[in-house]
């Protein structure tokens, strides 16, 4: 029974009618053949080797199989394609998801009722959070005139004799870093 | 006593005869002359003119501020005071500060009195020799005998 299991026979993946995505849709027939039967595979140790029979590989022994699988999985177009199909597993695996809540829903003593209901509710009606954002961008006539003002001391301070970047700073006026242009 | 001879001896200005006055004045040269011909109202701006650097120099303040101490200097430039005169003096020292500071407190009529016959003027002028370079910066009239 043991031997039966082990050397159990495998029908290869047909091709199906489903619009592809791009990964996919990039591969050969074998390639794609052989990510959808990634997902198929019963069990994740050996995966690869089911996988690659599943599409056809032909071989002689297993670890020629898995030699060929191990080439697919680091192909990177494989991998697109691995990745590709994973999201649309994962897409499809939502209704599964919602029927199991529903189902820990209908009963209220189920461990988990509270984190369902939770769940629930943060998607139905999420905690509203308040970011008031001030933007504040002073175009008033003062600081236009500041800057005037500054260009006005500076001609005035020469005239004067006198150096500005040897006066202490101002007090309402943030001296900027110069530019190293 | 004849009246002309009593003539001669009313005081004619700050303790001095008109005839004394006049041979003063002749006598007068170099930095002196400068300072007695110049008008005391000059004289109190160029004064002013080095506490203004200096509060310019030392004082935190702002924008607005200091536009008005840098206007004020700038005002100063007229009839015979120079632009070169206000940008060659330096900066009030200590001393001289507190001077200008005491003729502050003074009611503002005095303030001015305080420059006549270049009295101040000259005790700053001792320790801020600038202002008498500004002064030679000045063009002078009556022109200063050679």
């Amino acid at each position: 029974m043991t031997t039966a299991k082990r050397h159990r026979s495998v029908t290869a993946i047909e091709p199906t009618d489903a619009v592809l995505g791009p990964a996919m849709a990039a591969l050969t027939d074998k390639q794609q053949a052989f990510v959808r039967a990634l997902f198929e595979a019963p069990k994740t140790h050996g995966a690869g080797t089911f996988a690659a029979k599943m599409a056809g590989y032909s071989s002689s022994s297993r670890s020629v199989l898995a030699s060929i699988a191990y080439q697919l999985n680091g192909d990177p177009r494989v991998q697109l394609a691995i990745a590709e199909v994973s999201q649309q597993y994962l897409t499809t695996l939502g209704p599964l998801a919602v029927r199991a809540l529903k189902k820990v829903l209908g009963q209220p003593s189920h461990r988990d009722f509270g984190r369902a209901i939770g769940i629930v509710m943060d998607r139905v009606a999420p905690q509203n959070s308040t970011h008031i954002v001030k933007v504040q961008h002073d175009a008033t006539p003062a600081l236009r005139a500041t800057a005037d003002v500054i260009a006005r001391i500076e001609v005035l301070a020469r005239a004067a004799g006198l150096d500005v970047a040897k006066m202490p700073p101002l007090i309402d006026v943030t001296p900027m870093k110069e530019s190293a242009a | 006593m004849s009246q002309q001879q009593g003539a001669e001896r009313v005081i004619y200005h700050n303790g001095r005869t008109y005839a004394e006055h006049c041979a003063w004045l002749d006598a007068l040269d170099g930095e002196e002359w400068l300072m007695v011909h110049m008008p005391s109202g000059h004289l109190m701006n160029l004064a002013y003119a080095s506490y203004f650097k200096r509060a310019l120099l030392t004082v935190e303040m702002s924008a607005g501020d200091r536009l008005k101490f840098l206007d004020g200097m700038a005002r100063m430039i007229s009839g015979p005071v120079t632009a070169e005169a206000v940008a060659v003096i330096e900066p009030a020292c200590d001393m001289a500060a507190k001077m200008l500071q005491e003729i502050n407190s003074l009611p503002k009529e005095k303030v001015s009195h305080a420059f006549d016959q270049a009295d101040l003027f000259r005790k700053l002028a001792k320790l801020n020799p600038s202002l008498i370079t500004a002064l030679e910066l000045c063009p002078q009239n009556p022109k200063r005998p050679s």
